[in-house]
Order: structure tokens, then C-alpha cells, then sequence
């Protein structure tokens, strides 16, 4: 059951700066922290209310970016042009979010902040290698989202900031990439593992470049798997060669057991998911 | 054209509207004026002996009106609807995570359970049973009296000779888990009193009638002032088959003098609440080696958890269906319930020939394969016929339609053209199709009385009441009975007024449970429309001035045979009104009992059955151990079908319960605790999972049912689950014998043969 708190319904981002300088818990889709209060797991005295903020809520492009305010919701990445066109991997890993009335209420910045390693929209951004904005009344300073993250339900944001906004460079057009989630069901299903991947790929040479793998809910932080990355790159991806890329993804996963898989499953899986993710996008 | 108005037609629900916009208030959604609400403060030990309660900061905790205690029980401080071995509020033992130690009533939900914490209990733990053979050997008793609740063991033939006979001996164990119904409205409701002492009790419950029995017996309050409504009731599945909140909502209005309101949160309904109880059945089972069974033998344990509620009735139905709906000459099939320190086990859709199926129809499947017989041919071979021995030895009314069902199947074009259906376009996807059958013994079976009854009335401008009791506790057969009336009495469902599950309203009409209300219920409103049909008639023909038996009924009216001279409902209506008199009609029903009773095992056998068959086509990723079920074709014999679109309704329900059951569904317990206790961690299927699904029923006409019906609403649930199974062995070639078959179960147990990154 829900305690009681004090509600700050800021107008505009100053006031909602200084209210989280002062101590105030940030509330955006409320998907986690509201589930938590009611769970008596969490009792903030002060609540900031950030969903009037029309300024955190959008979706915008520059030459190189997507730069999404961190209201954006998993519907909102789902239905817009922009990500479609530009950022396919994160449309498709934000479309394997809970449910519809949970991708419509939660957002991209609390999934990020929440740093949940299962958070499905986080492999797509680390593997695009996306930067994360944080605010406060100090000023603004940016970051890679994977160094961002440090550990599971911990950021490197001070209790003093914001996240506001995520860049993400755009994809090429020729790029190819899938989100392949595992779950207990087929919606409304935290991860058990998952992995993004994304490459530009010449069917004819079977050469990729520019690769980005990273895997979800098999380790305390969601991590490039840069050594795979490089793997990629240097192997003419043929049956052969995915299969034993795919087979060396459990060396870069450190999975825990828990209600939902123990952590021999998770490791198989990263090999599992991987192989598959390369045998659609390759074959 | 069909010589029914109504009967056989897919027809919309009655309350879907009102249901679909909320217009409709579950028992839990009632407010009343000036309303208390109470909060349980559950056991903090799986079993401990309780060495002291104290209050005394609780009711002094800001808004507490009351904290109550087994002190405060002025009756029976125990109910139960076999053995009353559960108590009303613990006195000196607890004996799973679920028991209720105290009730806290308080001006609001938050003051009740923040006051929760400030009860202090003093507990001895004991040592906890938790594994169901272990209950049966150790020294710790969950009760005085032992671990065995009923110990049954029937024989028909003799399993020995029928052994020595067979050419092929299979034995197997097989496992299955507990299930939530995970109802969309928790347990609870809400209790008020007036100033003449009249308690009336709004509560999901499948059973009001039963209710007051135990209510007034654990409050020693007269059942005349006790009432219970249930209505509507947002789900029940068997689970509110037993006694949840009704006590303690009684017991808080009586003591307070105000409205009391409890409704379970989720956390609560899944680690009180009755469950599926988990069962381990080991069969030995004989056969021909051109496939004819001959001898089953079975030894069932199940958990039942500490208390009996319906659990020892369910052990018994898992022993009758234990040899499937087959002819088996030589059976020996043995059971036994016994209490645990786990969550309770008691009603849940299908009542122990759920876990029955599963474990036969696994067996019949490594039979096919060991004698290499197709799987539907070695079912169709020994599928029970007409006037055979059912699986104890008596013969079931001749409505056996299992045949009929395997037929349907054997010819859908996914079973003829499975090669095409079998077919993926990617290495790491298998696909396979595999098939179970099942029957579900309809009514309470033998020795219990088991009975139906309904009033209808005519109303001025010729419309009806139709009053009954057991409840509609979601599943539609409060649209079936308008249907039934309708059809008797000539008229539209617009024009029946359904008043249902209120103990002062309506006729105590039995449980909606067993399979048994649309059967019972639907007799029971026949006879009762036949009596008006009579009285109509006698009016009629008294205001025409022609003999009854010139008349006929026609749309809303008594009509002259051949004629056009008639009198409307409302004309006799009025025409009664005016004479100072009305027409009411009552019915009661008794169900036919087979030809045999056990006096050892009371209940058993059932004398009408439903039957069932149904396929399921998955889709295994090898990689992953991930299943889809793509398609499920269910044929389900229901006798004449009622309302086509509530059967169908039904099977797909059903189908999608039962394939949770057999790949994701299972509350696990580890030493009583409790690994999973929500529903981020209990999982069902979403509508996502779901298969298509295709229901074609067969009609086999049961003489003794309501325009030849029988129930089907648990055998729906019943063969999916083994159907799901043999169809991941089909695609996979492994062994599966318990069930949920999660995708990491079935990964590692494939890894040996698609080992893909390997290869």
C-alpha cells in the first residue's frame, strides 16, 4: 500500500531541477517505482512528477542523431517515424516491453535509470552505443550509456540530477539488426537473456562491418561484447563461422540463478540467441 | 431447420455487456456506508506451534475498531466441507504460510494493514513436512491423527493375470504441479448486518446454500438470518469451491455491528488461497502387442496441504480417471491424500482427472511408441464403448462419445495432412503434433445427494422469472438457463428475468462445481417450464373454452392448434391479476447414480461422463526450449450443446488453462516457503501464447440431460496438457514425465540431440 508523500507537479525543467536538487524522487512512467512503493520497498517523502514536461517528451534528429527525451515512452519509440527509420534495433527491442499498457506508461529514461540488466531497451542503446544527457541546477554533462550503468539498479546519475535525454547516432540504411529476447511467455515477460545485434552486411563477401552486440539480463550491467564485435568483423560469416562465434558468447556473460533460469541456462542462452540473431540476419 | 428455437445456437452472454463496460459489481467492488475493513494477519512459520497472541498495540493502532481472535470465535472455531480441520483463526498450531492467526477491522484498508505488524505472535517452530512420500513416513504429524487424510484402493478384475496376458509391460511415474486459478477477483467480499441481527454475506463463493451451513455453524448464529450472495463473481475455477473470507466476514460484521469488507490482495490468493494439488502417480500398465490395453495398475500420492477442503474428493476422481477413457479389463488403482505444510490443495477445473489424464495419456504415448502403433488408432482401439466396464467396473450412462471424438479428429486435415503441418523453414525449429483424450465424471458421483431446482414466475406482460441457485460464477451458465427457459416456454431471452446464487431468492439448486450446473440446473428449470407450460395451458384453455390438449405453444403465447385463435402471456398474465392470483412454479431434480457405489470411497463412481479429444501442433526452438503451441484442435462431447458460442467458449479457456499447466504454471514451494508468490513470477499464458483454436464438438445425446446435455466446463481442461507434451516428444523424441515443462527443462533435455552449435 502506498505511504504518504509530498507531490511536486513542476512546469518546466528548471523547477523539476531543483526540486530533485532538494531531495525529491523523480516519477516518469512509474511502472517501477510505483509498484515498488506499494511494495513497501521504497517510502520517498517527496515525489517529482515529471510527466507535464512537454520537453522531455520528444523525439528529434539532427545530421548525425535520434535524440529522445527521456519521457519518451516504449510506445513512442514503437509508432515513431524517426526510430523507425533510423533506429530499427531500439523499435524492436522497446515492441518486446511488457505490455501495451505498460509501454505506453513506461519510459526510456526510466528504463535506463531503473538499470535493470533485463531492461529490454537497454541492449539495442548500448549496442548503437548511445550517450545518455544528465541534468541538474549544476549544469548538463553527457556519458556513454555503458559506462552509465554500474551495476544492477545502480547509475552513475547523483541523487542531484536528471537524465534528460539519450543520442543515439543513426543507423545506415543497409545496417541489419535484430533484438531476440528470451521470456517465460511471449508478452508480459521479464528476460531471461537477451541480445541486440547490429552490422552492415555484403551478402556477397558475407563481410560485415561496423558491428554492435550487446546481451541483457545475463550480467550485472548490460556490456558490448566487444570481443564478438571484433570476431565478427574479421570472419566471413558463413554456417561455420556464426557457430563458432556464437559458441564463445558464454565467456563474456556472468549470469546469476534466479526464480525465472539458473545461470548454466543463461550462459547457454547468450550462445543460443546469438547464433540465432546471426543465422537471421546472415542465411 | 433445427427444432429449436434457442438450444444449439451461439448465443451472446447475458451479462457480457455489462460485464465488458463495468457496469456489473463483483462482490468485492460492493461499498457500503460506514464499512470496516478487516486485513488477516497470516502465519509467519510454515508449522509452529503458536505460544501466545498479543493485541493489545494493534487495537490500539490508529483506526483499529477490532482485532480478533480465535477467542472471538463463538461457534465451531474450525470448518471444512469433508473434515472440519481448518480453523476459523489459529488457536495453538499453524500449519502453513496461509493461516489465518488474527483479523484486524479498521476505518480503512491502510489502518487495517499497517496494524498487521503490531500483532505480536509468540511461535515454536516445528519441523515442516514438505514432500508428500516423506508424509507418509515420518514422525512429525501436520495433525494428531497422522499425514493420511483417505487411503483408497479399488480393483476391478485381476491386474496380475492381465499382466501375465500382456506382451508389453510400460511403467512410468509422472509429476505434476501446483496451479493457481488466478482468478481475475481475488477471494473476499463483504458482510453487513441490520439491527434485527439478519447477516447477509456478498462473497465469491461457487456453493452460497453450503456456506451458511458452516458460517452459522463456526458464528453458533442461526441460519435462518444468515444470507450469502454470489453474484457477480469474477472467477472461480473450483477455487471458491470451499470456504475463503465468508467466516471471518461474518464474524466481523457480527462483532462490530458494521459492514465489513475483506478482499485477499494477489500475494495473499496465492499463498492462502486452494490450489491444484500436485500429484505423483506412478502407472503400470499391460497391453497386447497389437495394442489392446489389459491391465493398469496406478499408485497416486497428492499434497494436499494441511487441510482437507475438497482434496481427499479430488485423490478419488484422479483414481477414477486413472485408467483414462479406455476399456481396461484389469484394474488396481490406489490412492492417497496426505497433509503437508504446503499451500492448500482443493477444487481446481477438472478435480484430480485433470492430473489423471496427463499421466495416462503420457503412458499411452510411450505405449504407441514402444509397439509402434500410431497414437490415435492405439486411443480409437481402446476407446470405451456403450454398455462397456468404465474404469471401476460399472457401466456409464450410454452416452459415450470418446470414439466419436478420436474420430473427429482422425479426420481434420491436421491430423491427415500432418507432413505439411510439420514442416519449418529454419534448422533450430522442430515442430510436432501429439494428442490426448479425457473424461470428466459429471455431478458429485455416487452417495452424496446431488440435486437441482429452480421457480420460475409469470409476470404481468407475460414476461418470466427464473430463479436458481447455483451461482454463474463466470462461466456462462446463467446464459444456458435463460436459453433452457426460453426454449420451454416459447419466448425470448429478453423476456426471462434470471435471479441466481442468493440464499433468500433463490432454490438451493447445489454447487456450481463438478460439471454438473448446466445438467442440473437445466433439468430442474425443464421441469419447473413444464409446469407453467401446464398452468399456461389450463388458463388458456379456460379462457378460450377448448380443451389443454387442442393447445400448443407458439412465440408469447397459448395457441389453438391449427388456429389462429390464441392468448397471450400477457392476457393470462393480467386475466390471473385480476382473480388475485399469479403462477409460480417449482421443480427439484435428482441426479441418476450408477450401479455401484464404495462404501470405501464414497463418491465414486459417476454414472455420466463427459468426453474429449484434442491435438496440438508446437513448435520447439531447439536452441532456446522455447515451445509454441500453433493450433489446437479440440473435439469435446458435451452431450446436445446448449449455447454453441459458451461451449466454444469454454474449450478455448480450457485449452489455454491447461497448456499453462503444462509449460509455465506451478507455485514452488521449498520447505514450505514459497519461491514465487506474484504474478511476475507465477506465470500464465497471455493472449499472445494462445494457439488458434478450433472446437468440433460432437453431440452425443444424453437422455437424462436438459434437451440431452451434459457438463463439459472441466473436461475442456483436461487432455491439452498431455496433448502439448506428446507433441513436444513428437518433435523432439525425449521423455517428459512432469510437468510444467519449462523451456530450460526441455533445452537441456534436447541439448543431447540438437546440439546445433556443436554440429
Amino acid at each position: 500500500m502506498l505511504k504518504a508523500f509530498e507531490l511536486i507537479r513542476p512546469s518546466n525543467l528548471a523547477e523539476a531541477l531543483a526540486a530533485v536538487a532538494s531531495g525529491a524522487t523523480p516519477l516518469a512512467g512509474g511502472t517501477d517505482l510505483l509498484v515498488r512503493m506499494k511494495k513497501g520497498m521504497l517510502a520517498p517523502k517527496k515525489i517529482v512528477d515529471l510527466s507535464g514536461l512537454k520537453e522531455l517528451s520528444e523525439i528529434k534528429e539532427d545530421e548525425e542523431n535520434i535524440i529522445l527525451g527521456s519521457l519518451v515512452t516504449h510506445g513512442d519509440v514503437v509508432d515513431s517515424e524517426l526510430t523507425n527509420n533510423y533506429l530499427p534495433l531500439l523499435v524492436q527491442g522497446c515492441r518486446t516491453v511488457g505490455s501495451p499498457q505498460i509501454r505506453n506508461t513506461g519510459t526510456l529514461g526510466g528504463n535506463i535509470v531503473n538499470a535493470s540488466p533485463a531492461a529490454d531497451s537497454v541492449p539495442p542503446l548500448v549496442a548503437l552505443g548511445a550517450k545518455v544527457v544528465l541534468s541538474s541546477v549544476n549544469g548538463e554533462r553527457e556519458m556513454k550509456l555503458q559506462e552509465f550503468l554500474a551495476g544492477p539498479g545502480k547509475t552513475l546519475k547523483r541523487p542531484d540530477e536528471l537524465l534528460t535525454s539519450i543520442v543515439v547516432k543513426k543507423m545506415k540504411p543497409e545496417e541489419r539488426c535484430l533484438y531476440r529476447k528470451l521470456g517465460q511467455r511471449k508478452s508480459l515477460a521479464i528476460s531471461i537473456a537477451s541480445v541486440a545485434v547490429k552490422f552492415g552486411f555484403d551478402p556477397e563477401t558475407k563481410k560485415c562491418s561496423n558491428p554492435g552486440v550487446a546481451f541483457g539480463a545475463v550480467g550485472p550491467v548490460v556490456r558490448r561484447a566487444v570481443e564478438l564485435e571484433r570476431l565478427l568483423e574479421q570472419k566471413k560469416l558463413d554456417q561455420q563461422a556464426i557457430k563458432e562465434i556464437a559458441s564463445k558468447a558464454r565467456e563474456f556473460c556472468d549470469p546469476i540463478s534466479d526464480i525465472r533460469a539458473s545461470a548454466e541456462y543463461r550462459r547457454e542462452m547468450c550462445c543460443s540467441l546469438l547464433y540465432e540473431a546471426l543465422y537471421e540476419l546472415t542465411c | 431447420m433445427s427444432e429449436f428455437r434457442w438450444v444449439g445456437k451461439a448465443f451472446p452472454r447475458i451479462d457480457g455487456r455489462d460485464k465488458a463496460t463495468g457496469v456489473a459489481k463483483y462482490v468485492t467492488d460492493r461499498v457500503f456506508p460506514n464499512m470496516l475493513w478487516g486485513a488477516v494477519l497470516r502465519s509467519r512459520y510454515p508449522h509452529a506451534l503458536i505460544k501466545g497472541i498479543y493485541t493489545s498495540r494493534a487495537e490500539a493502532s490508529q483506526g483499529v475498531v477490532a482485532v480478533l481472535t480465535h477467542k472471538d470465535v463463538p461457534g465451531l472455531n474450525a470448518f471444512g466441507i469433508i473434515n472440519q480441520d481448518q480453523p476459523v483463526l489459529c488457536k495453538d498450531k499453524v500449519r502453513y504460510l496461509g493461516d489465518s492467526v488474527a483479523l484486524v477491522l479498521a476505518e480503512s484498508k491502510e489502518c487495517a494493514y499497517n496494524a498487521l505488524d503490531l500483532i505480536e505472535v509468540d511461535y515454536e517452530p516445528l519441523p515442516v513436512v514438505s514432500d508428500m512420500e516423506d508424509a507418509l513416513q515420518t514422525d512429525v504429524k501436520v495433525h494428531e491423527k497422522g499425514n493420511i487424510i483417505e487411503h483408497v484402493r479399488i480393483t476391478k478384475g485381476d491386474v496380475e493375470k492381465g499382466f501375465r496376458e500382456a506382451d508389453l509391460i510400460v511403467e512410468e511415474t509422472y509429476y505434476t504441479p501446483r496451479q493457481m486459478h488466478t482468478f481475475l477477483e481475488t477471494e473476499g467480499g463483504v458482510a453487513t448486518i441490520d439491527e434485527d441481527g439478519n447477516i447477509t454475506v456478498f462473497a465469491g463463493s461457487q456453493y452460497p446454500n453450503r456456506d451458511i451451513i458452516q458460517i452459522a455453524r463456526s458464528l453458533n448464529y442461526p441460519m435462518e438470518k444468515i444470507r450469502v450472495i454470489a453474484h457477480y463473481i469474477g472467477g472461480g475455477f473450483g477455487g471458491k469451491d470451499e470456504i475463503t473470507a465468508q467466516i471471518l466476514l461474518a464474524l466481523g460484521t457480527l462483532k462490530t455491528g458494521r459492514p465489513v469488507k475483506i478482499v485477499w490482495n494477489r500475494e495473499e490468493s496465492l499463498i492462502a488461497g486452494q490450489k491444484r494439488l500436485p500429484m505423483k502417480i506412478t502407472l503400470k500398465t499391460g497391453v497386447t502387442k497389437d495394442g489392446k490395453l489389459l491391465a493398469n495398475k496406478a499408485r497416486i500420492i497428492a499434497d494436499n496441504g494441511p487441510y482437507t477442503c475438497l482434496g481427499s474428493a479430488i485423490m478419488k476422481l484422479a483414481v477414477e480417471h486413472a485408467s483414462g477413457p479406455y476399456y481396461v479389463p484389469h484394474t488396481d488403482l490406489e490412492g492417497f491424500s496426505v497433509y503437508t505444510n504446503n499451500c492448500i490443495g482443493s477444487a481446481f477445473r477438472g478435480f484430480g482427472a485433470t492430473q489423471a489424464t496427463f499421466a495416462i495419456e503420457c503412458q499411452l504415448d510411450l505405449i504407441s511408441k514402444k509397439l509402434g502403433i500410431d497414437p490415435l488408432e492405439l486411443r480409437l482401439k481402446n476407446a470405451l464403448r456403450n454398455h462397456q466396464s468404465a474404469n471401476l467396473g460399472h457401466i456409464p450412462s450410454p452416452s459415450v462419445g470418446i470414439a466419436e471424438t478420436l474420430e473427429t479428429l482422425k479426420n481434420h486435415d491436421l491430423w491427415k495432412n500432418k507432413g505439411y503441418y510439420l514442416k519449418t523453414d529454419r534448422p533450430y525449429l522442430k515442430r510436432g503434433i501429439g494428442l490426448a483424450c479425457s473424461h470428466q465424471g459429471c455431478g458429485l458421483g455416487s452417495f452424496f445427494p446431488d440435486y437441482g431446482a429452480a421457480t420460475i414466475i409469470l409476470l404481468p406482460g407475460g414476461k418470466f422469472t427464473l430463479k436458481i441457485g447455483c451461482p454463474d460464477i463466470g462461466q456462462g451458465n446463467g446464459t444456458a438457463f435463460v436459453m433452457i427457459a426460453s426454449e420451454v416456454l416459447c419466448c425470448n431471452p429478453e423476456d426471462i428475468e434470471l435471479e441466481i446464487g442468493d440464499t433468500r431468492s433463490t432454490p438451493d439448486s447445489g454447487s456450481t462445481s463438478a460439471s454438473r450446473t448446466t445438467y442440473t440446473g437445466g433439468r430442474a428449470i425443464i421441469e419447473a417450464g413444464n409446469k407453467m407450460k401446464a398452468n399456461l395451458f389450463a388458463e388458456a384453455s379456460r379462457m378460450l373454452g377448448v380443451p389443454p390438449d387442442s393447445l400448443e405453444l407458439r412465440p408469447h403465447c397459448v395457441a389453438v392448434k391449427d388456429s389462429d385463435l390464441k392468448v397471450t402471456y400477457a392476457e393470462i398474465a393480467e386475466r390471473l391479476s385480476k382473480e388475485n392470483r399469479f403462477l409460480e412454479c417449482y421443480s427439484r431434480f435428482d441426479w441418476p447414480t450408477a450401479d455401484l457405489e464404495f462404501k470405501e470411497a464414497l463418491g465414486l463412481p459417476h454414472f455420466i461422463y463427459s468426453y474429449i479429444s484434442e491435438m496440438a501442433l508446437v513448435e520447439v526452438n531447439v536452441l532456446t526450449g522455447e515451445v509454441s503451441v500453433l493450433k489446437a484442435v479440440v473435439s469435446p462431447d458435451a452431450g446436445r450443446i446448449i449455447n454453441r458460442q459458451g461451449l466454444e467458449g469454454q474449450a478455448e479457456g480450457g485449452t489455454v488453462m491447461g497448456m499453462g499447466y503444462a509449460l509455465m504454471e506451478e507455485i514452488r514451494q521449498v520447505d514450505g516457503q514459497y519461491m514465487n508468490k506474484d504474478l511476475s513470477t507465477y506465470i500464465i499464458p497471455t493472449a499472445q501464447d494462445a494457439p488458434e483454436i478450433e472446437t468440433v464438438p460432437v453431440e452425443k445425446y444424453e437422455v437424462s440431460g436438459p434437451f440431452g446435455a451434459k457438463g463439459i466446463g472441466e473436461a475442456v481442461c483436461n487432455p491439452i496438457t498431455p496433448a502439448v507434451i506428446n507433441a513436444i516428444k513428437n518433435a523432439l523424441g525425449i521423455s517428459i514425465t512432469k510437468i510444467p515443462a519449462t523451456p530450460e527443462d526441455i533445452y537441456f533435455m534436447a541439448k543431447k540431440e540438437f546440439d546445433l552449435l556443436r554440429s
